[in-house]
């Protein structure tokens, strides 16, 4: 009997142990799913009534521009504010960062970084994410042309009138020598985004100039059309210079070793944006809170966490339990769930990506490839309906050439796009005379294209291609290794992809198109007519001709077919029902200033 | 036992060089070019990734890059890490506590938990108790981490919305003072209530998840080894002195019977970092095992070296207090 009772005295103890954590768990879950702001922080939305003063005294102008730039205004933001979206609150954006590192406007290059750092840093002028070929001013009082004397008669020279009192997050005034300072920094630090600066410096010397206080003036090596959509990026938003150099920061030659800003960048921001970074933990999350001292009007909501969530499947579901706001990220499938259901917003919009096929054009390496007439029939054999309905469950686009849908020169190129003809597929292959011949297709081993599998497209491809009469041999390559190997011009052919360095066509038809640039390299293309299509097309003011050269040159390319575009994603991006004035944007992913939540 | 620590010392350092030696050479022998952790896919220039090749110190032959890592090594610097362009150093000096506040709640939770578990299987041998103790020790081993974490996650989080889904905080909530860089103990020396329940309910289910095998194995080792002396005639000599039952199990079985258990101790805390990386990545908690798996995608060596070292660390002083604990179970066993 008393053993009996000793024996229930070790259960209980084990059982104990059991729920002595059940309970802390139902102690805690008074403050449960992270929604509610955190005790400690309780103080920061008061901060925000603060602000009014500063912005009432912002320029009217500014709420002109204001409109214009998030005019990109779909139904849904004008609807926002029209449905009373109430100042302030808390929004949590739930993203895959896994490609965060830095917030340094003169380091960042990642994509995640894009929307944190454009809500930090203002531009001197912004492009309109609905007509990428309008420009709106920001901290520039208006956009220069050739009009207003902003550009000078031979497209050389870019003037900039500033904005006066315009204030940095860090306090300072902006002035042209900050512009001068951070566009000197961009190009010495010689990282990864240091080649924004290529239209106007050379190695040793960045062409800028400031005028007088409130004047800047950019004088490029040769005329370039492009060069706005360079200034729009927020690599390019002027940074408060005192506040970097005491930090350590460098505008001079050496600062490649020497700048010690970067650690202090990462975790604050000193830009003029309407949003301030004020904490960045790596893996975890970043956090901006409004800019009360914005020389526009404050933006609408007192805090936006950026949040790291890597699988589609837990975005999901921290966005059903009203953890997260936005989901960035899901999958096709999770997105019609969703959608379904009306319980959410899901967004839209064409990204400016491609995923595409290279083939080397050089007998060496491309082998049979080095035959136009083998390319040709690869493009002819390749199911662009099937990939796109089946794998991509239509989540995507398909641009007729290199050019992708939405910016300058796509719709001209339609007329030359290669649709698929199995028939003509298989003749093409006769009259080369490369019937059975074998290829090699590398992809990266356990990556995705663009949210399709990549072994899945390549196992498509090599089905379609092989029905041309080609063999088609898969292999799956280390993803740092196929890159290195690509980049080295060593692979016969491969599948890769391309995102906007800036929003204009340049960026695709001079670069795919143009002998020696980045893709055209890598598999040996040279074409001296498209070269000189293309060179004359980035210095042509006007429009209509300019959109023209670029047909004509993509007509060249799809007929030479070094690369083969199988398709340009859309992003979907599913919401609350509370948050308003989200609208893709296709460099920045999306504008916090539009955003606001309401109830 | 001076002696014995010194000796002990010299081992690890040894082990610690060949772990360096190994990690260095696997890191080489697989296929892949670091540099693309940090040069942009589209960049081609051969003079920039030439330049960034030297900067990093990839431009030099193997062996001359690990003779230079471990001259550093030995003036204390773990070199730079690729993925996240800062010092080894400073990114362990972030990640580690994390992990080491995860592990200790995971082997507090699986000693409480797997120990008095095992007691009770065994003294309830072959009853329902016992099987139900079974059931669940085995549960704890043969299911998976990340499929636990998962499983957790949707249950406690999505559905009953008890516990938070992931992180060491609330969402935009600052870390406690920068002192040990563990969140309970930091909040709970500023006194900082709040923070320290918060960090606790976020470090329960991830802790719980990691603590699941070690938990399993500890309970069946002792459940196994308990009955093992049991049967032992000292068991039964104090049985008959007319000692209660209590003292008998506490006192003179348990206590015999832990000597495996420790051993098995040792030997799981391996078992719990590996687990790490599946957990923390699941419930978004920023430490080592996170920063391996990223480390090891982009081949970075020196955030990948650094992280093996720590772990390497770590099991040696684990390894080394188990050891010293035997002495404490069986004044018998003499460290010499």
């Amino acid at each position: 009997m008393k053993r009996i009772h000793r024996f229930r005295r070790y259960a209980a103890m084990a059982l104990l142990s059991l729920i002595v954590p059940a309970l802390l768990a139902a102690c805690g879950s008074s403050s449960k799913v992270a929604d509610t702001p955190a005790p400690t922080k309780a103080a920061v939305p008061t901060t925000a009534a603060a602000a009014p003063t500063t912005a009432a005294a912002a320029p009217t102008t500014a709420g002109a521009s204001s409109v214009a730039a998030t005019s990109a205004a779909s139904p849904a933001a004008s609807g926002g504010t029209a449905t009373g979206a109430k100042s302030g609150g808390q929004l949590i954006i739930g993203r895959n960062t896994d490609d965060l590192i830095t917030l340094d406007p003169g380091h960042f290059y990642e994509v995640s970084a894009e929307p944190l750092m454009g809500a930090a840093y203002d531009p001197l002028v912004a492009q309109d994410a609905q007509d990428l070929s309008k420009f709106s001013p920001m901290l520039a009082k208006e956009v220069p042309s050739v009009a207003n004397g902003g550009i000078s008669a031979d497209g050389k020279e870019y003037i900039f009138k500033l904005r006066d009192n315009v204030k940095f997050h860090s306090g300072g005034t902006m002035t042209a020598d900050d512009i001068v300072f951070s566009m000197k920094r961009l190009h010495f630090l010689q990282d990864n985004p240091s080649f924004l600066t290529d239209p106007f410096s050379t190695k040793d010397a960045v062409n800028i100039t400031a005028v007088d206080k409130l004047t800047v003036k950019f004088t490029l090596a040769e005329p370039n059309v492009a060069f706005l959509t360079y200034v729009a990026t927020p690599n390019l938003g002027p940074t408060d210079s005192k506040a970097v150099k005491e930090k350590g920061g460098l505008d001079t030659a050496d600062a490649k070793d020497k700048d010690k800003a970067k650690d202090f960048l990462d975790q604050n921001s000193v830009g003029t944006g309407p949003y301030i970074i004020k904490s960045f933990k790596l893996k975890e999350e970043v956090v901006l809170e409004r800019n009360p001292n914005y020389w526009r009007e404050p933006g609408k909501l007192d805090k936006i966490i950026l949040k790291y969530i890597q699988k589609s499947g837990t975005e999901r579901q921290q966005l059903e339990a009203g953890a997260i706001d936005i989901a960035q990220d899901l999958d096709a499938d999770a997105v019609a769930d969703l959608q379904k259901g009306g319980k959410y917003t899901v967004v839209t919009g064409n990204t400016l990506n491609l995923a595409y096929l290279a083939l080397h054009t050089a007998p060496d390496v491309g082998g049979p490839l080095a035959n136009k007439q083998v390319r040709q029939a690869i493009a002819y054999a390749v199911d662009y309906k099937g990939i796109i309905e089946g794998l991509k469950k239509n989540a995507a686009v398909r641009p007729p050439s290199v050019v992708p849908l939405g910016l300058l020169g796509a719709k001209e190129a339609q007329p030359y796009i290669i649709n698929t003809d199995l028939a003509k597929a298989k003749d093409l292959i006769k009259q080369a005379g490369a019937a059975g011949q074998s290829i090699k297709l590398s992809y990266d081993a356990g990556g995705t294209v663009e949210g399709v599998d990549a072994e899945t497209l390549a196992t498509k491809l090599k089905a379609d291609i092989e029905q041309s009469g080609l063999k088609v041999e898969l292999a799956p390559t280390d993803p740092t290794q196929r890159l290195s190997d690509y980049r080295a011009s060593k692979l016969q052919m491969n599948i890769s992809t391309w995102s906007p360095d800036y929003a204009d066509t340049n960026n695709y038809a001079g670069t795919f198109g143009r002998t020696g640039q980045a893709p055209a390299k890598r598999v040996k293309y040279s074409n001296p007519e498209v070269d000189k299509l293309v060179d004359q097309a980035a210095k042509e003011p006007d429009v209509a001709k300019r959109a023209g050269l670029y047909g004509q040159a993509q007509k060249l390319i799809n007929d030479d077919s070094p690369f083969i575009i199988l398709y340009q994603p859309v992003a979907q991006i599913v919401t609350k029902k509370t948050v308003t004035g989200y609208n893709y944007h296709p460099v920045l992913l999306v504008d916090y200033y539009g955003l606001a939540k309401s109830g | 036992m001076g002696q014995y620590l010194l000796r002990r010392a010299l081992l690890s350092l040894l082990v610690l060089w060949l772990v360096t030696l190994a990690t260095f050479t696997l890191a080489h022998l697989v296929p892949g070019d670091p540099i693309n952790a940090v040069i942009s896919d589209k960049v081609s220039d051969p003079a920039i990734i030439a330049q960034a090749r030297k900067k990093y110190g990839l431009d030099k032959p193997a062996p001359v890059q690990y003779v230079l890592y471990v001259k550093n090594l030995l003036h204390g610097d773990l070199g730079t890490s690729l993925t996240t362009r800062r010092p080894v150093n400073r990114d362990l000096r972030q990640y580690f506590p994390a992990t080491l506040e995860l592990s200790i709640f995971a082997m507090f939770f699986a000693i409480v938990i797997g120990g008095p578990l095992g007691v009770l299987a065994a003294i309830r041998h072959n009853g329902p108790a016992d099987y139900t103790a079974r059931g669940v020790a085995l549960f704890g081993t043969a299911v998976p981490i990340y499929y636990l974490a998962l499983l957790a996650q949707t249950i406690f989080a999505y559905h009953l919305k008890l516990l938070p889904f992931s992180g060491r905080l609330d969402d935009g909530v600052d870390a406690p003072k920068h002192l040990t860089g563990l969140y309970t103990v930091d909040a709970l020396v500023h006194g900082q209530w709040d923070l320290f329940g918060m960090a606790l309910r976020h470090a329960l289910m991830p802790s719980l998840v990691l603590a699941s095998f070690a938990m399993g194995i500890i309970a069946r080792m002792v459940r196994s080894s308990l009955l093992d002396v049991m049967n032992n005639d000292y068991v039964r000599t104090a049985r008959a002195k007319g000692l209660t039952e209590k003292t008998v199990i506490l006192s003179h079985a348990l206590r015999n019977a832990l000597i495996p258990t420790v051993t098995v101790l040792g030997l799981t805390f391996g078992g719990l970092i590996a687990g790490a990386v599946f957990t923390e990545s699941t419930f978004r908690w920023p430490g080592i095992g996170q920063y391996a798996a990223q480390t090891a995608i982009k081949l970075d060596f020196a955030g990948v070296l650094g992280v093996t070292l720590i772990i390497a660390v770590a099991y040696i002083l684990f390894n080394l207090i188990v050891d010293v604990l035997y002495g404490v179970l069986d004044p018998r066993i003499r460290l010499s």
